[in-house]
């Protein structure tokens, strides 16, 4: 990695508890004002995280007692791209290889939030290192006039 | 989030702001629950002030839709714009409701039997 292309960057770990999302999002909306990042961007990364971390609480850590796990974020601000990394260490779960339904009557209550994923971001990267999923979520920046 | 309802007779139109997430949808799922139970059964949600809504927020106005449908009444949704109207069209909801563009028109369609 160049990390001398990252312009800003920042890294928070929380624990599986859903009131923790909060304070993620908190971060998350602190993160992109200093950066100076649209508030349509700002929208587009706090929808995807929301929807990360209910998978990962909801599912990749089903059954653990909440708030013994961690899950690390980190976000970067590139020149052309903004990218959020999601790490926890849950089961292997792979979820850019999974296709929900795209008809909401075909697929019931579940899978929006992999969609949303998808049609919001315009890259998502999984790697399993060790332990750990690694998700990492893309979108590039709108180019200025 | 801020929910503002006004209720005229079994009619409520219900005006979220801001964003709906997992850890607020509940708050929304419980006013719905709460205007149902008060005997409303024509609602219409107002979302053209709403920045985004998570899927859990889907899944809330899905269980309305539904609990509407089983008291025989009607909900209704306007103000989809942005990145909510986009969410919609990503998750494939649109066809799971009735929409209109404008609270006029939703108030008129959650008026005809």
């Amino acid at each position: 990695m160049d990390l001398s292309v990252i312009e800003h960057k920042s890294a928070l770990t929380i624990v599986n508890a859903r009131p923790e999302f909060e304070r993620a999002a908190i971060w998350l909306r602190d993160f992109v004002l200093g950066a100076g990042v649209t508030n349509d961007l700002s929208s587009r990364l706090l929808v995807v995280l929301d929807e990360v971390l209910s998978n990962v609480v909801t599912h990749g850590l089903a059954g653990v007692v909440e708030g013994e796990r961690e899950i690390r974020l980190c976000i970067r601000l590139r020149p052309e791209t903004v990218e959020l990394d999601v790490v926890d260490d849950g089961p292997a779960f792979d979820p850019t290889a999974f296709t929900p339904r795209t008809a909401a009557a075909e697929r019931g209550l579940g899978g929006a939030g992999l969609l949303f994923v998808r049609a919001l971001m315009d890259e998502v990267r999984f790697t399993r290192q060790g332990d750990c999923n690694c998700l990492t979520l893309c979108k590039r920046l709108a180019a200025t006039a | 989030m801020e929910i503002f309802e006004s209720r005229t007779g079994d009619m409520a139109v219900v005006h979220v702001i801001g964003r709906i997430n997992s850890s607020n949808a509940p708050e929304l799922d419980d006013r719905l629950k709460r205007l149902l139970e008060a005997g409303c059964r024509r609602i219409v949600i107002d979302l053209a002030r709403l920045e985004h809504m998570t899927s859990a927020g889907f899944r809330c106005l899905l269980h309305a839709e539904r609990h509407v449908q089983d008291l025989e009444g009607k909900l209704v949704l306007c103000g989809l714009q942005g990145l909510t109207l986009e969410l919609f069209e990503a998750g494939g909801f649109l066809n799971m409701f009735m929409i209109a563009w404008t609270r006029e028109e939703a108030v008129c369609r959650a008026t005809v039997s």
